[in-house]
């Protein structure tokens, strides 16, 4: 009897408990649904922390989002325009170049203010963010206005920054007198006292004139250059291009990179290492409307045209490492869309078409052509594999490249999302040769093998088991590739490659590390070859070609450290001409041909593949026209909040069985222990 | 008691020192000073900016020739990014290499003649191995040379540079640096010319000779008078007057425990202050780890209690099964299918996220029934063993013969006596639960520490290393003390005198 009430009571308990522990367990949509009420709010996922949110510095895509939240630029992408075009930003109007003195001529809005922050306060203007502390940052002042003065800071700045991603465009835009004040700029980073190292480095920026950076008024903005530079615009409408106010930079100084103040559509509401990075609408952002179209493809983006930016009132980026974690989080309505990786597309994608479950739920699927290119780049520098080797290095580099069986890695580890790369220039990019594949780039071991003969070496056996030997140390030829990460995927790599290897003899050893150690053996030009890959910066073949530019060699951009003077005097010429002029374009395509036959006699990289991005959304979330080259999107984009909280709300009702389970499976010990000590009683 | 307290309090800054020595050897062993000094300051500093950060850590002192660089620095009478600093013990490594390198290839070189030698026509293996070695050597000496060159050139850029304009330096330089390669090329010429060696090194070698012959000869008279008096004056690496000399390791070591002291552990890689960074992450790791911890230990000596009250029979066997069957799963398979099926299936449990104060509780839940899922199987397995050797005690048998009812035996006595060794487990366990658990912080989304310490020990952030050893050996000083006095509480026989 005693027993008996005992577990009835037990039963009892559980039952409470479990309702107790259930309401507050599950339920996060509602949660979330609550926070978003009212509101347009975008949900998403980042894989890491941004690593800088100085827009100077920041390279990576991760650190770009997050700069374009709040930074300007003098001029962006249009969100309709299909392929990318550059619309006014900051600048009111197009700019004016004469071509006589290679000057630009921009001018600017008068209705772009910074937005209130506490470096903008009277009493900032004495301190620094360490020594006032967080508790400060309530007391702001409202941002002042932006003015061509913060222009030509902004530029300075930028060129004075000794560790900016950007670096290439102060190389390639020769603007008058920037190059003396970046070489004493880096002569004076890190000299001053030893209690503020950048001091004169700051007193610098603000001191010395630049001559081709000039502001004869508050809205207008003159920078002059020694030659043509026509992607000059392009390239300063990446982050490096933002408007900075001084007070900010001085102010926050090293913190800069986490203590963003921009002009932008958002403000940083709060960015909690990884955990969240919360953006709130910029309640001074000047007005801007969503552009109008009525081109069918943009049909979508009706209900948005003529309305004023930006159209969310927040934007909540959840830091989730985990791939199954962020899968699962959209899969429930969590968040607004997902990129699956290899493991998750293949259960959501079936032959080509999205899972019929997943169909079924209202996620929708769309793929776009990424300006990608993933390479393998030699060191031109290395004994074997490089120049130094002579024809016998050319002739390893070349068996290499025609061993790599490049659909056969697209199918495997990128679940088909890719195409063969079959010159430098990815698809649908100005410069991009039409009918046009590289000889040297395709799958033929067998040409390899008679390549290697040809040059020398021994080649000893067949198929499987062919070696190729040394003919002087009579070793087996071996080359060592460096890749970028450590993980399962990255040895699946590893061995791929080495298959790859053994079909031409030559052995291919790789080195997994970390991508700091990657970058740090690039910079120092050491290692036989790297695994790489390249996010094109704007849709132009000279951000590829770039890459394989002599003077751009490490800690440059040119990380194989190739230098062809034939290849660097048409990369010259090739340059400045400008795209728009038809002429110019017809010359521009034609060096753009020598450039790749000269890239396909050298070999000095292996083209792999361009990659193709899938994108997963759900119906209350309007997907952007896809552009890689704009990181400032976000104002345009809208998600139905009342919907998703509706959805994922009844999409993850809470089960109480698991609860009910786990406190009976507590309670039925307690109960025999009970039962136990009663009965020795 | 308290004496025995107080006196171990007393003794923790001395074992804390003695902590501090051995992350303090460690470093000094697999991290260089101007290695250390470069993470903290960025890889584009310049010499002045590292060696005033060494001296500044007690890795370094100044001597006359470096107080007077500094000083000429100060008056603007040297260029601040073009002035080298010499180190009296990094001068004598460059001096090492070259000699132990240039000892190798001698040896090497007529290993490889001898063996050339026998092989008469036919070369052997070894002989393409010996070729190899000496490929390697060349190359190190190459490299061993440029540093020697850098170091030369810019002694002589430090001697020349208040008498000569920019310009004449530059070409001055050129000319040192050439006659500088015309002395290692002439060096190498005469070795091989005396082992008959004609290797495409040797041939590299008369190329340098050559090139720089030219260079010289291309110019006028005055230019070549310079390049022979440079010839003349080269100076040997010995000859170099150093700026600084390395202190003594107690003096640096002094300097390194005052940082520890007022826990001054620096910046981040990323340049955030590290105990910010840590203070930001350690509430998140032991919001999850600490009553995660808690409940694997209740749940492992509750479920081991009823193993041992129903020894040998199916509920013992169900709980063993059980136990070796959470054991045998992998403990990561075992947390993505707890989250797909209990939180994005069943949605009982939310699929990752946190709050910040009591809502957090709801996200950590999950997480927590996970920890404990991972832990059952070898804490339950424990306290069973534990408790069943405690029931075969001479002194179990003889309250039993007292008389004692089964209960009191068991709870007065058994239970009692068990703590001892899970005691000792919690003191090993408490102490790193501050760094959470890598993988389910990484699955839930929680901001713990875990990645901290990855990210640090993939990046090689000395700085947050050093504070997380610091910490961990501070909390586990005070584990030991708290175990020790729970071992004076729980069994009689333990006093704390």
């Amino acid at each position: 009897m005693r027993v008996g009430k005992f577990a009835t009571l037990a039963l009892l308990g559980a039952l409470a408990l479990q309702s107790v522990v259930v309401s507050g367990c599950g339920g996060q949509a509602e949660g979330n649904a609550r926070e978003d009420e009212g509101l347009v709010v975008l949900r998403r996922v980042e894989s890491e922390d941004p690593k800088s949110m100085d827009p100077h510095i920041a390279g990576d895509v991760i650190s770009s989002r997050h700069c374009g939240m709040t930074y300007e630029c003098l001029f962006q992408y249009d969100y309709l325009a299909h392929p990318p075009e550059l619309v006014p930003c900051l600048a009111r109007e197009p700019f004016h170049y004469d071509a006589s003195t290679f000057t630009y001529t921009f001018k600017l809005r008068n209705d772009v203010h910074f937005q209130a922050d506490r470096c903008f306060h009277p009493d900032a203007a004495k301190t620094h963010y360490r020594a006032e502390g967080e508790g400060k940052q309530s007391e702001r002042a409202p941002g002042r206005r932006m003015t061509a003065h913060d222009m030509v800071y902004s530029f300075k700045r930028f060129a004075a920054q000794p560790d900016t991603g950007g670096y290439w465009i102060l190389a390639d835009a020769k603007i008058t007198g920037l190059e003396a004040f970046r070489n004493r700029a880096l002569e004076l980073s890190g000299e001053g006292p030893t209690d503020d190292p950048d001091a004169l480095l700051r007193q610098h920026i603000v001191d010395s004139n630049v001559p081709g950076l000039r502001a004869p008024d508050d809205e207008t903005f003159v920078v002059q250059m020694t030659q043509p530079y026509p992607q000059f615009v392009h390239a300063i409408t990446l982050s490096y291009g933002a408007a900075v106010a001084r007070e900010a930079a001085e102010y926050y100084r090293e913190d800069f990179f986490r203590k963003p103040v921009g002009t932008g559509a958002f403000v940083l509401d709060r960015w909690r290492s990884n955990w969240e990075i919360v953006w709130a609408r910029n309640p001074d952002f000047r007005k801007e409307y969503f552009p109008t179209s009525t081109a069918p493809e943009d049909e979508r983006y009706k209900p948005f045209m003529g309305k004023q930016l930006p159209l969310a009132d927040k934007v909540i980026f959840r830091v989730i490492r985990e791939t199954q974690s962020a899968w699962l989080s959209f899969r429930d309505g969590l968040t607004d869309f997902s990129r699956p990786d290899r493991d998750q597309f293949e259960a959501a994608i079936q032959a080509g078409d999205l899972s019929p479950k997943l169909g079924a739920q209202g996620i929708n699927m769309e793929r776009y052509a990424e300006p990608t290119l993933s390479y393998i780049s030699f060191n031109m520098n290395d004994p074997v594999v490089g120049t130094p080797a002579g024809e016998r290095g050319r002739a390893i580099r070349r068996a290499l490249a025609l061993c790599i069986d490049r659909d056969d890695y697209i199918r495997r580890y990128l679940n088909g999302r890719g195409q063969p790369a079959t010159q430098i220039t990815p698809p649908n990019m100005i410069g991009h040769l039409t009918d046009y594949a590289s000889p040297a780039q395709r799958f033929d071991p067998e040409e390899g093998l008679n390549i290697l003969r040809a040059a020398g070496f021994i080649v000893e056996g067949s198929g499987a088991n062919v070696l190729v030997r040394d003919p002087d140390t009579r070793s087996q030829v071996t080359v060592s590739i460096s890749l970028r990460r450590n993980t399962d995927a990255m040895r699946d790599y590893a061995r791929f490659l080495r298959n790859c290897g053994a079909r031409v003899g030559i052995v291919v050893e790789c080195e997994l590390m970390t991508f700091a150690e990657w970058l740090k053996r690039t910079d120092e030009n050491d290692g036989q070859a790297f695994d790489s890959g390249w996010i094109m910066d704007y849709p132009d073949a000279q951000n590829m070609l770039q890459l394989l530019y002599g003077p751009n060699k490490p800690p440059g951009v040119n990380n194989s450290a190739y230098v062809n003077p034939e290849f660097d005097r048409i990369y010259t010429e090739m340059v400045p001409l400008n795209e728009t002029d038809p002429a110019e374009r017809e010359r521009k395509t034609a060096l753009i041909g020598q450039l790749n036959a000269i890239v396909d006699h050298d070999v000095p990289w292996i083209l792999r593949d361009y990659r193709e991005d899938v994108l997963l959304f759900h119906e209350w979330y309007v997907p952007p026209k896809p552009n890689y080259f704009a990181y400032t999107f976000i104002k345009f984009e809208h998600a139905d909040t009342t919907m998703r909280s509706e959805r994922s709300t009844q999409w993850t009702k809470a089960s109480p069985w698991p609860v009910l389970v786990i406190v009976l499976a507590l309670l039925f010990p307690a109960g025999l222990i009970g039962m136990k000590i009663l009965r020795q009683k | 008691m308290a004496t025995y307290i107080l006196r171990k309090l007393l003794f923790m800054p001395f074992i804390l020192i003695g902590v501090v020595f051995i992350t303090f050897v460690l470093f000094q062993m697999s991290t260089s000073p101007e290695a250390l000094a470069k993470i903290q300051l960025g890889e584009k500093a310049s010499s002045r900016v590292v060696y005033e950060w060494l001296v500044s850590k007690g890795h370094a002192s100044w001597t006359d020739a470096g107080r007077d660089k500094i000083a000429r620095l100060a008056e603007g009478k040297l260029d601040s990014k073009q002035t080298q600093f010499f180190v009296d013990g990094r001068l004598e490594d460059l001096i090492d290499e070259r000699d132990e390198v240039a000892r190798r290839i001698e040896r090497t070189a007529q290993r490889i003649q001898d063996r050339a030698a026998k092989d008469g026509a036919e070369e052997s293996e070894t002989l393409a191995e010996l070729r190899g070695q000496l490929a390697v050597l060349l190359r190190r000496q190459a490299s061993s040379r440029i540093s020697l060159k850098d170091a030369l050139l810019a002694a002589r850029r430090v001697a020349a540079a208040e008498t000569m304009d920019e310009d004449a330096l530059t070409t001055a330089l050129t000319i040192d640096g050439h006659a500088i390669d015309l002395a290692f090329a002439e060096a190498d010429l005469a070795s091989f010319a005396g082992l008959s060696i004609p290797t495409a090194d040797a041939a590299a070698a008369k190329t340098v000779a050559d090139a720089a012959f030219k260079t010289a000869l291309a110019g006028n008279e005055a230019t070549w008078s310079r390049y022979r008096a440079a010839r003349e004056s080269i100076r040997t690496v010995e000859d170099i007057t150093p700026d600084l000399k390395y202190t003594s390791w107690v003096v640096s070591f002094v300097f390194y425990l005052r940082d520890t002291a007022m826990l001054d552990f620096g910046d981040t890689n990323r340049k955030r202050p590290v105990m910010q960074v840590i203070g930001e992450g350690i509430g998140p790791s032991l919001a999850l780890t600490l009553p995660a911890f808690l409940l694997a230990e209740l749940i492992g000596v509750f479920f081991g209690l009823l193993a041992a009250m129903y020894r040998q029979t199916k509920i013992d066997h169900v709980i063993v099964v059980s136990s070796i069957l959470l054991m045998s799963i992998n403990s990561i398979a075992l947390i993505m299918f707890g989250q797909k099926w209990l939180a994005a299936d069943l949605n009982t449990f939310p699929i990752s996220g946190y709050e910040s104060g009591f809502g957090a509780a709801r996200y950590l839940i999950l997480p927590m029934l996970l920890y404990v899922m991972i832990a059952f199987g070898e804490r339950v397995r424990f306290s069973r063993i534990i408790m069943l050797d405690e029931t075969n005690q001479d002194y179990v048998r003889t309250a039993r013969a007292k008389g004692l009812g089964e209960n009191r035996v068991l709870f007065k006595h058994i239970l009692r006596n068990t703590l001892i060794p899970l005691i000792t487990r919690w003191v090993v366990a408490i102490p790193t639960l501050y760094l959470g658990s890598l993988v389910l912080e990484s699955f839930f989304g929680i901001p713990g520490l875990g990645y901290l310490t990855i990210d640090a020990v993939n990046n090689s952030d000395a700085n947050v290393i050093r504070a997380i050893v610091v910490i961990g050996s501070v909390g586990f000083m005070f584990a030991n003390l708290l175990s020790d006095v729970l071992y004076a509480v729980v069994d009689p026989r333990v006093r704390l005198e």
